[in-house]
């Protein structure tokens, strides 16, 4: 335990932070290169920070595998009396991580998320390719993908879309050379080293391996994510005749 | 305010901010200059929800007087078959028409005292169409909408009403030629993006030297331009990363994608740029037939650029409300 905090607290060090301004109102504090669900959980830390104490002109952040952006008004600040808006949040978030890297880290705490997916049929278009490129059969490939709990990186390129991980080897795949122009929500699929469902449905360049009958975007929701960045998920295989009736996508 | 006729016009405001953790765009007016030069000259806040005409025929009817302001471009207008200016404040009377007819590409904003009173949808009126949600239902308008518009005109909206009443004043009150937006203008100013070196010498020289032609794969998420073939000398696979109105991206083949309004929030393609946020108008209105010319300035002077162009507007809405004092 002592020795994971002290990992930890040396990650949090701000000169393993890489700021730079992305636009007039943006600034982003990369962490590291690589998928990795410590460094997530630090950005994620770091996030509700700016949530919890806003500085003036503070609109939103964005998170990723690796950074965190936090995006702002400049129109606000020139109209307070700052002549440079960028120069303002730099210095804010720079304090920020001079304040962070000093407190004790607490892990994470994101929710735990229990998800019915069909890995049948027509539901399940790429399940035999992605078998095939493993060399083995679907029913492994489906094992594996219920076999443990995957952590939300984060939720992006389209509403409500999650990026889980980190897939083994023996489950990872490249995503397909030509896109499927449609793909129905609900869609579970493979891409690299990550996996995730598709919010609604889109053209899709992920393999799909199965379809859950959650809706994971509702907006009719006053909270429409299902996920955010931080949960864990795990998936549970159930038939077809069970994805029927318990399908949200049929009456949206 | 009903709606007669609608090609594609969408209700919006200035964005919906605060969810981009739920990947939802931010969304608001493609030309957000032309948009607050509209609410301006009818007496609003910057963040009134408009309209936002982009294709084919318009035509609206009032159940009583409005004061109305169209601004941005693409289209002619008429009232009861009378011609009218953009970029002034008019009145349009119970029983009248306005008609709009599509002349160019571009966005065109109505602006009406008071705003348009829709639903927000997690903090903003703005349609995003992909995700229905905002505006009307989530879509374009449609014969038959009717629209809620304010009933009581507000201290300063009922001054601008006053004066144009009195039949002498009907056309004079418009906005000079100087703060009009210039969309003549081919040049459109970027700073560095973050993988600006990622790209070859000879690509960063075609980025500013060449011109780059909107395509028709445009819409309010982006626009494809085409241009030279855009090469790499870092191969690297890049982690999705924030993206926003104004980023230039470039696809695997080579070519550049600006994002626009409906930008999505994170992007794994190589951001070689961003559009200066005082330009983001010239970049959303753009001709299909005249090539953008993009130069490069400091990100300390697109803060200058951004500021200048905040005060000007300060000014000019201080100076307007005078004018009906």
């Amino acid at each position: 335990m002592w020795q994971k905090q002290n990992k930890l607290s040396v990650l949090a060090n701000d000169d393993h932070f890489h700021i730079y301004p992305i636009a007039e109102s943006a600034i982003t504090i990369e962490y590291g290169k690589e998928i990795a669900i410590e460094a997530n959980q630090v950005l994620l830390r770091l996030q509700q920070r700016f949530h919890t104490s806003p500085f003036s002109g503070f609109i939103d952040t964005s998170i990723t595998y690796n950074s965190l952006s936090v995006f702002f008004d400049p129109r606000q600040l020139f109209s307070e009396g700052q002549p440079s808006p960028l120069a303002f949040v730099l210095n804010r978030i720079k304090q920020n991580l001079k304040d962070f890297s000093q407190i004790a880290q607490e892990p994470f705490k994101g929710t735990h998320h229990l998800v019915p997916v069909c890995y049948e049929g027509p539901l399940a278009p790429d399940l035999d390719a992605v078998a095939g490129f493993h060399k083995t059969d679907p029913d492994s490939i489906v094992h594996a993908h219920c076999a443990q709990d995957w952590y939300v990186f984060m939720i992006g390129f389209n509403p409500g879309f999650s990026y889980m991980g980190i897939l083994p080897d023996t489950l990872a795949m490249p995503r397909k050379s030509s896109p499927a122009l449609q793909v129905p929500a609900g869609s579970v699929g493979i891409a690299g080293k990550q996996t995730g469902i598709y919010p609604n449905s889109s053209p899709a360049g992920w393999q799909i391996i199965g379809r859950t009958p959650l809706l994971v975007f509702n907006t009719k929701e006053s909270e429409p994510c299902l996920f955010k960045a931080g949960d864990t998920v795990r998936f549970t295989r159930i038939d077809l005749e069970t994805f029927q009736y318990l399908n949200q996508h049929a009456n949206p | 305010m009903r709606i007669l006729k609608s090609g594609i016009t969408t209700i919006q405001d200035q964005g919906r901010f605060g969810h981009r953790n739920r990947g939802l765009p931010v969304s608001g007016f493609m030309d957000p200059l032309a948009a607050r030069l509209g609410n301006l000259l009818t007496g609003n806040e910057s963040n009134a929800a408009c309209l936002e005409i982009s294709r084919g025929a318009f035509s609206a009817s009032f159940g009583r007087t409005c004061l109305l302001a169209l601004t941005g471009k693409g289209f002619d207008a008429y009232v009861s078959g009378k011609p009218i200016p953009f970029y002034q404040p008019f009145l349009i009377k119970e029983g009248e028409f306005l008609q709009l007819f599509p002349k160019e590409t571009g966005f065109t904003y109505l602006s009406v005292h008071g705003g348009i009173r829709s639903t927000p949808v997690y903090g903003s009126r703005s349609t995003h169409l992909a995700s229905k949600i905002g505006g009307m239902n989530g879509r374009p308008l449609r014969s038959g909408d009717h629209l809620p518009i304010t009933l009581i005109p507000d201290e300063n909206g009922q001054r601008i009403i006053d004066y144009l009443l009195k039949e002498t004043h009907h056309h004079q009150v418009r906005l000079s030629l100087s703060v009009v937006p210039d969309y003549s203008s081919k040049e459109v100013r970027f700073i560095s993006g973050p993988e600006y070196h990622w790209f070859s010498g000879e690509a960063l020289g075609f980025l500013q030297s060449s011109g780059f032609l909107p395509s028709a794969l445009s819409n309010r998420m982006g626009s494809r331009l085409i241009g030279p073939e855009l090469q790499r000398i870092n191969p690297s696979e890049l982690l999705s990363q924030a993206v926003l109105p104004g980023t230039m991206q470039v696809s695997p083949d080579g070519q550049l994608l600006i994002l626009l309004a409906d930008a999505q929030t994170t992007g794994g393609y190589p951001r070689i740029g961003q559009i200066i946020q005082a330009d983001l108008h010239l970049a959303a209105q753009q001709s299909l037939d005249t090539p953008i010319h993009f130069k490069q300035v400091s990100l300390d002077e697109a803060e200058k650029l951004l500021l200048a162009q905040e005060k000007q507007l300060l000014q000019l809405t201080r100076d307007y409300y005078l004018y009906f004092s």
